[in-house]
């Protein structure tokens, strides 16, 4: 294909990757050509370095959980994209999921 | 840049060890961990040895669809102003879009649509820098459908256009050829190797026929392999071990520099 240049290339770009992102961070579908079981296991990997980012910023909460943390934080993290401003209010964003979902609110 | 010889990953939780280890020539510091105004002490005190240090960025997501952050570049020229460093290194990957953060370096699409974006988007990244910036090659888990290009043939391209340097990851390298049966001579064959600036070398985990480059294994024999491979075709300035959790003892680090001291000599 030719090359294009600008925004159009832009666009296009910044669509591809929304798309797939959506897929491996928010739970959204695979997009079309992608080897699926590989867009799985990338999600996995994703999720399983974010919670190690997230039991060294709050090991208590970690302790606290134990042997169920990875479950769920894997749960929370399902459809819940890591917040920008990173693992700390990563941690305070799943501590408020378990609060709330301890209150039957989930 | 000289000759850098070879080096480590400085992590806060290997200071001491990386300033006890001998015949240290560089060390990187991941540039979102440090504040320049408020150095760690011990880069201080490698600084003060001579040993340089280079700002190694995993936020900046160049290969992103929107151009690179202004604040993001900003820290980078900080940290290497603070460092006194003569290069900086970042990823071809991008980390954000729509929204939402990977948290990881994810494959670029390698159509020549992207192809022309990433060149603007490292020209940007250049004129923000005040020493040249050298670009990775990442670990893949999946490719994109509709790419034109190799990893290689597209970094070949970035080179050629905007004068980027390389950082070579023969980890990387070896990942994909696992993953992806992507040939990892034939990558070293297509790299322009002479642009090289700089080397990583780490270990990783095979799972199910899937390698994960988790920096926290003695690299495999295939990793050095690819190393004197790669010696075979340049002389690389500088070769780095990546080590990143799960940290062994000094004498283990030790010897897994000499045993990257000992693939380069075997080319």
């Amino acid at each position: 294909m030719p090359e294009r240049t600008g925004d159009d290339a832009r666009a296009s770009l910044a669509a591809g990757q929304a798309q797939l992102l959506a897929a491996l961070v928010a739970g959204g579908p695979v997009p079309e050509g992608f080897d699926a079981e590989r867009v799985r296991v990338q999600a996995r990997s994703l999720v399983a370095k974010r919670s190690g980012s997230v039991a060294r910023v709050a090991p208590a909460l970690a302790r606290r959980l134990g042997a169920e943390f990875g479950r769920l934080f894997a749960e929370y993290a399902a459809t819940r994209p890591k917040p920008g401003e990173g693992s700390r209010a990563d941690a305070a964003a799943f501590a408020d999921w378990l609060a709330a979902r301890d209150a039957g609110g989930i | 840049m000289g000759d850098l010889g070879v080096g480590i990953g400085w992590r806060p939780e290997i200071d001491l060890t990386v300033e006890r280890l001998d015949g240290i020539g560089f060390v990187e510091v991941i540039a979102e961990n440090v504040e320049p105004a408020r150095l760690p002490e011990s880069l201080a005190v490698l600084r003060g040895r001579g040993v340089p240090v280079v700002p190694h960025g995993v936020g900046l997501g160049v290969g992103g669809a929107d151009r690179p952050d202004p604040d993001r570049l900003g820290h980078l020229a900080a940290c290497a102003g603070a460092l006194g460093s003569t290069i900086v290194s970042e990823h071809l990957a991008f980390v954000r879009g729509g929204g939402m953060e990977a948290g990881h370096l994810l494959p670029v699409p390698r159509t020549r649509d992207a192809l022309s974006v990433i060149v603007e988007n490292v020209r940007i990244a250049q004129e923000s820098l005040p020493v040249p910036l050298a670009l990775e090659n990442v670990a893949a888990l999946f490719g994109w459908p509709d790419d034109e290009l190799t990893e290689a043939q597209f970094l070949g391209e970035l080179v050629e256009r905007t004068g980027v340097k390389l950082l070579v990851d023969v980890a990387n390298l070896y990942t994909n050829e696992v993953n992806l049966g992507l040939d990892a001579r034939a990558a070293l064959d297509a790299l322009p190797v002479d642009e090289v600036a700089y080397v990583h070398v780490a270990g990783g985990h095979g799972h199910g026929g899937i390698w994960h480059d988790t920096h926290t294994a003695s690299p495999p024999r295939e990793v050095l392999d690819l190393l004197t491979e790669l010696c075979g075709r340049t002389s690389p300035p500088g070769v780095l071990l990546e080590w990143d959790d799960a940290y062994p003892s000094d004498a283990v680090l030790a010897g897994e520099l000499g045993r990257i001291r000992g693939a380069m000599s075997r080319a």
